[in-house]
C-alpha cells in the first residue's frame, strides 16, 4: 500500500516513517509539508493512504483533503487539537495523536481497507464506491459517493445530499458531472445531479420534460422528487433503455 | 463568580416548619395527658381542654414566628434580639392565656369558669405560656442557624472548588498541550537523529513544566527567569519548526533583576509563534526586546505577520487574560497593546517599575 506523510515538521515526518518502516504492508512512497506539495504528490502519485496532519500552514488538513477527488483513505495525525478532533464527531474517521503509540498506528492500520482491487485500470472518474471528503463550516464528513442521492447547485456552490446531511461545498456541478460515473450519476437539469441507484418512479412531465421520485423521503414523508429537463429527459430514456 | 447555592424550596420549608410544629405540639399534649392519667382516667372535658391548648399554642407560637420573620430578628446580634423576644413572648403568652380562657369560658359554661380576676392565676398562667414559648423559640433559632451554617460551609466548599479550578485552568493554560505534545513528538524523533540534542531538549521541557508548576504560586519574578523560560520554550519550538523560526533576543544585563509577573512575557511569545508564525508556510522572524522606559519597563515581541483582531480563534481569551492579569497585579497602571507595524506584529506591555527590592510578592 503506497502511503505519503504530509506534516509541516521534518522530525514529526521522519518519526512516523520511521515508525512505518515496522510495516511490510506499508510503503512510504512521498514525504510533502504543506497542502501544496501534498496535492502535486498525490496527483504524481496516487497514494492509497495518506497521512495527514491537521494543523499545517498555508491550507491545512481538512482543506487539502477537500480538494482531492476521490479522497485516499486517511489516517490523521494530530497533536492536541480539540476543535480538530470534533470535527470527527460526525462520522468515523480514524486518527492517531503525537507522539504516536507504535500499538495504536498498528491497529489504525489494520482497520483500513485492503489495497484496491489492482486489475482496475486508473480511472479518471470517481467511481460509486469512491469517498469524497467535504467540509462545510466546522464540520467534515467522508462519504462514500453511492450514499449520496443527489447534487443540487446553489449559485457557486453545491449541496450533497446524503443519509440526513446536506452540506454545502464550494464546488461547480459541471466540474462535478465531468468527474461523475455517467453510468451511475445522471445530470437531470442545471440544478440536479441524480444518483440513478436512488431512483424509484419516473412520470411524464410539463413540456415534455420528467419527474423524478427517488426512494428516499423528504420532510413531509412524500418521496423526494425533481425534475428531468426536456433536453435532458430524450438522454435520460436512452440511459436507461440501456 | 459567585457560585450558585441551591436554596430549600419554599414549598418543602413549609412542609418541615408545619410537620414539626404539629409533631411538638401533640407530642406536648400527649406528655401532659399521660401525666394525668398517672393518677386517674381522663374524662371526655379535660380532653377537650387539651384540644383547645393544642390550638391555641399552635396559634400563638405560628404568631410569634412571624413577628420574628417580620422585625428581621433572625439577622439581629443576641443582645438586640433577646429583651425584645422576650417582650413579645410575655404578651402573645398573656394574649394566649386570655383567649383560652374565653374560648373556655364560652364553649364549656357547665365548668369553673378560667377567666377569674384572680392575678395570681392569671401570672401563673402567663409564666407557664412564656416558659413554653422560650423554649420554642430556642427550638426554632436552633433550626434556622442548623440550615444557614450548613448552606454556609457548602457556599465554602464550592469557593474552595472553584478557586482550584481557576488554578488548574491557569496551570493548564501554561502547560500548553498542543506545545508539549509536539515538542514531545519531535524529542522522539530526536532519540535516533541527534541524541544530545534530544537530552537538551527533555531538560528545556522538564524547565518549562517545573515554571509552569511554580508561577501557580508566585505574583512575580525577576526578568532573567521569565526570560531564561522564553529561551528554552523558543529552542523546543525551533527544533519542531527548524528554520522556519527565527528569533533574537535584545535584554540588558542590568533589567535582569527586575520582577516582572511570571509568565507574561511568555503568553505574548506563544501568541506569537503560535498565532503569527506558525501559519507562514515560509515561516518568520522574531524578536524579544525589553527596554527601560520614563516610568517603567516595556517589554516587546515583534513577529513577522499580521494582526487582526478576533480573526484567529482562542487568542482574543489571551489577550483577554493578559489585559486582566496586569489590571488585577497593577491597576490601571500597566498598558498593553498590540499593533501592526511594517509587516510586523509587535505587542508591547509596559509595567510600572517598583523601587524597593527584595520582596517577592506585591502588598
Amino acid at each position: 500500500m503506497k502511503a505519503l506523510i504530509v506534516d509541516d515538521e521534518r522530525l514529526a515526518r521522519k518519526e512516523l516513517a520511521s515508525l512505518l518502516e515496522k510495516h511490510d504492508a506499508i510503503e512510504v512512497i512521498g514525504e510533502a509539508a504543506n497542502a501544496d506539495e501534498a496535492e502535486a504528490l498525490v496527483a504524481e502519485k496516487r497514494p492509497d493512504l495518506i497521512f495527514l496532519d491537521v494543523n499545517m500552514p498555508g491550507r491545512d488538513g481538512f482543506e487539502l483533503l477537500a480538494a482531492l477527488d476521490p479522497a485516499p483513505q486517511v489516517i490523521f495525525v494530530t497533536a492536541y487539537d480539540e476543535h480538530a478532533l470534533r470535527a470527527f464527531q460526525v462520522n468515523a474517521l480514524d486518527y492517531v495523536v503525537k507522539p504516536i503509540d507504535p500499538e495504536r498506528l498498528a491497529a489504525a492500520l489494520g482497520k483500513l481497507q485492503t489495497k484496491r482491487d489492482p486489475d482496475l485500470p486508473q480511472r479518471e472518474v470517481l467511481h460509486e464506491t469512491d469517498q469524497i471528503f467535504l467540509k462545510d463550516g466546522e464540520k467534515c464528513w467522508f462519504v462514500t459517493l453511492k450514499d449520496v442521492r443527489y447534487f443540487e447547485s446553489e449559485g457557486n456552490y453545491v449541496r450533497v445530499r446524503f443519509e440526513d446531511q446536506k452540506p454545502l461545498v464550494l464546488r461547480s456541478l459541471n466540474k462535478l458531472e465531468e468527474k461523475l460515473d455517467p453510468l451511475v450519476y445522471f445530470r437531470a437539469s442545471r440544478k440536479h445531479i441524480i444518483n440513478l441507484r436512488w431512483v424509484d418512479k419516473i412520470e411524464p412531465w410539463f413540456n415534455g420534460g420528467l419527474m423524478v421520485k427517488l426512494k428516499s423521503l423528504d420532510k413531509n414523508g412524500d418521496p423526494e422528487s425533481m425534475e428531468v429537463s426536456r433536453r435532458q429527459a430524450a438522454r435520460f430514456k436512452d440511459l436507461l433503455s440501456l | 463568580m459567585p457560585p450558585i447555592i441551591r436554596r430549600i424550596s419554599p414549598w418543602r420549608a413549609r412542609t418541615i416548619y408545619w410537620g414539626t410544629q404539629l409533631l411538638a405540639w401533640a407530642l406536648l399534649v400527649t406528655v401532659i395527658s399521660l401525666y394525668i392519667y398517672q393518677d386517674r382516667a381522663l374524662t371526655v372535658d379535660q380532653l377537650k381542654v387539651l384540644v383547645l391548648f393544642y390550638f391555641t399554642g399552635l396559634g400563638v407560637s405560628h404568631w410569634f414566628r412571624h413577628v420574628i420573620i417580620t422585625n428581621g430578628w433572625l439577622e439581629q446580634a443576641i443582645g438586640f434580639v433577646l429583651p425584645r423576644l422576650t417582650l413579645v413572648a410575655l404578651l402573645l403568652s398573656m394574649a394566649a392565656f386570655l383567649m383560652m380562657a374565653v374560648v373556655h369560658d364560652i364553649f364549656f359554661p357547665g365548668y369553673a369558669p378560667m377567666l377569674v380576676p384572680d392575678p395570681l392565676a392569671i401570672l401563673l398562667n402567663t409564666i407557664n405560656w412564656t416558659v413554653l414559648l422560650f423554649i420554642w423559640s430556642l427550638g426554632y433559632f436552633a433550626y434556622v442557624y442548623f440550615v444557614r451554617s450548613r448552606r454556609e460551609e457548602i457556599r465554602n466548599l464550592r469557593l474552595e472548588t472553584a478557586n482550584r479550578d481557576n488554578q488548574l485552568n491557569t496551570l493548564r493554560a501554561q502547560m500548553n498541550p498542543h506545545f508539549m505534545f509536539n515538542a514531545l513528538n519531535g524529542i522522539r524523533a530526536l532519540v535516533d537523529e541527534d541524541p544530545e540534542k534530544a537530552k537538551r531538549a527533555i531538560t528545556q521541557l522538564s524547565a518549562i513544566l517545573r515554571n509552569a508548576m511554580a508561577t501557580v504560586k508566585r505574583d512575580v519574578v525577576p526578568l532573567g527567569e521569565e526570560i531564561d523560560i522564553v529561551k528554552a520554550y523558543l529552542e523546543l519550538e525551533h527544533m519542531r519548526f527548524e528554520e522556519r523560526l527565527r528569533y533574537t533576543f535584545d535584554v540588558p544585563v542590568d533589567l535582569v533583576r527586575e520582577q516582572v509577573p511570571p509568565m507574561l512575557l511568555q503568553t505574548l511569545v506563544e501568541n506569537a509563534v503560535r498565532h503569527g508564525i506558525a501559519p507562514l508556510v515560509e515561516g518568520g522572524d522574531l524578536h524579544v526586546k525589553a527596554q527601560r522606559s520614563a516610568d517603567g519597563l516595556e517589554l516587546v515581541v515583534r513577529n513577522t505577520g499580521h494582526f487582526t483582531p478576533g480573526k484567529v480563534r482562542g487568542s482574543g481569551i489571551g489577550l483577554l487574560n493578559t489585559r486582566r492579569r496586569l489590571n488585577m497585579i497593577y491597576g490601571g497602571l500597566a498598558r498593553f497593546e498590540i499593533v501592526n507595524v511594517d509587516g510586523t506584529v509587535e505587542s508591547r506591555v509596559h509595567v510600572p517599575l517598583r523601587t524597593e527590592t527584595g520582596t517577592n510578592t506585591l502588598p
